[in-house]
């Protein structure tokens, strides 16, 4: 049974009068609690194709399936429900605590304020970024930036994460922390969707993928031998 | 020799005899982004290798196929030197690729064939695509097969030693990976480049 379907996805945009293709009949499935990293470049079309996922924005062709839903597009907020996006760009309004920032998705569908921020509190525990809950954004470590946005994308009690790139700003030495949680969190029965630039990205995941020029190209799962195919494969 | 450029320059002299300026060209368009040297440094390469005796000059074949052009060309500039290799050069070269890629049986077994595709003459490019397809399947698939390095727990200095030594194994295979990765992206843009000089003269299908 799979949690995330997309089949057949395609998507172009107008930049100035060119017409770019962000993504080229576009496969992909993923089941429940599965954790899948995307290797491609920045501009590969892995940024569109989570946001896709996540139902930010409509596919040109195809169609895109969320556990039985179809999903349309257009959820400006996010908010699909079962549906956790990391917003690791995110600028903080003013003031605002990183509590009040976890807290907020769920403040937005009208839970009690302090109901909410307990719920924030639980998941800024779960990504061990507790000590972060009174400081504001622009006060973190850029690693703190990507747990805070992973505890925010948590805190609506997702079935499926997606995040894009979570080590790409982060410091060298902190980038193994940040890859682990990811797997802690999909070992948990959660499913993970991930984009990386890095081979670190895909160590470890249950499936990986390539992408470039908006096609995914080659698959390999976790479970299957090591299969080398330039040897005898025969000249 | 250590300079990046003059092994590409001493490349592009193995592939066809070739000046300088000619040279500066070829290397732009096959080495743009990643080497932009100057044309001074190519002039200054071909001294390091003509010095090396790695490539000699063919003075004299030069204008040959426009005799009238070989009169005219004195008083307006000086002759172009062509250069080729000598069999020192294209040993040295070859020597030099391979100490590139000592670590790397796979990388090396897969540019034979891509070599062996070109010198058959079939099919180029679609052949090309698979190889490398197939090269990047299993770059994948042995960066996922790789563990995630242990944590920085180590309970006595023995154990912590042990783990750095761990740590420190996985990044330069990863390392290596993220290399054929980006090696994987920029061959992809080459194969298409080379596609698309050759739209129009042959009826390949756009994507093999």
């Amino acid at each position: 049974m799979s949690l995330l379907t997309l089949e057949r996805v395609s998507k172009r945009y107008r930049r100035g009068r060119r017409d770019v293709t962000a993504l080229d009949d576009v496969s992909l499935t993923i089941a429940p609690g599965e954790l899948v990293a995307i290797w491609g470049v920045p501009r590969s079309g892995r940024t569109t194709l989570l946001r896709i996922a996540a139902g930010l924005e409509q596919a040109d062709g195809g169609a895109v399936r969320f556990d039985g839903r179809q999903l349309g597009g257009g959820h400006t907020d996010g908010l699909v429900d079962g549906i956790g996006y990391a917003q690791l760009g995110l600028a903080a309004a003013g003031g605002e605590s990183i509590l009040d920032h976890v807290a907020m998705p769920l403040l937005a569908r009208g839970a009690a304020p302090h109901a909410a921020c307990a719920r924030a509190m639980l998941q800024l525990e779960r990504v061990g970024a507790a000590g972060c809950a009174p400081l504001q954004l622009r006060e973190l470590e850029p690693t703190e930036r990507v747990r805070v946005a992973m505890a925010q994308a948590l805190v609506t009690d997702p079935q499926l994460l997606l995040v894009d790139d979570p080590t790409c700003h982060v410091d060298l030495l902190e980038r193994e922390a940040v890859l682990l949680l990811v797997r802690s969190l999909a070992d948990g029965d959660l499913a993970v969707l991930m984009t990386t630039g890095e081979a670190m990205g895909v160590s470890g995941v249950d499936r990986a993928l390539t992408m470039s020029g908006g096609v995914l190209r080659a698959e390999a799962a976790a479970s299957c031998s090591n299969v080398v195919p330039l040897h005898g494969a025969g000249g | 020799m250590r300079s990046a450029v003059n092994w590409a320059v001493l490349g592009l002299v193995i592939e066809r005899p070739s000046y300088g300026y000619e040279l500066f060209q070829r290397l732009e368009r096959r080495y743009g982004g990643v080497l932009d040297p100057p044309i001074s440094q190519i002039y200054a390469a071909l001294n390091a290798l003509e010095r090396a005796s790695l490539i000699e000059p063919l003075q004299d074949e030069e204008p040959s196929d426009e005799p009238e052009e070989r009169l005219r060309a004195p008083a307006r500039r000086q002759p172009k030197v062509h250069y080729r290799a000598t069999a020192s050069g294209a040993r040295a070269f070859r020597e030099w690729v391979a100490d590139q890629m000592r670590d790397d049986p796979h990388h090396v077994e897969m540019l034979r064939r891509i070599a062996g595709t070109a010198a058959a003459g079939v099919d180029r490019t679609g052949t090309m695509r698979a190889l490398v397809d197939a090269y990047e399947h299993a770059c994948v698939e042995e960066a996922s097969q790789l563990p995630l390095p242990p944590a920085r727990d180590g309970t006595t200095p023995a154990v912590a030693a042990g783990e750095l030594v761990e740590r420190l194994v996985l990044a330069a295979r990863r390392g290596l990976l993220d290399a054929h990765f980006a090696w994987i992206a920029y061959a992809r843009k080459e194969i298409e480049a080379f596609e698309r000089t050759r739209t129009g003269a042959a009826d390949e299908p756009p994507d093999a």
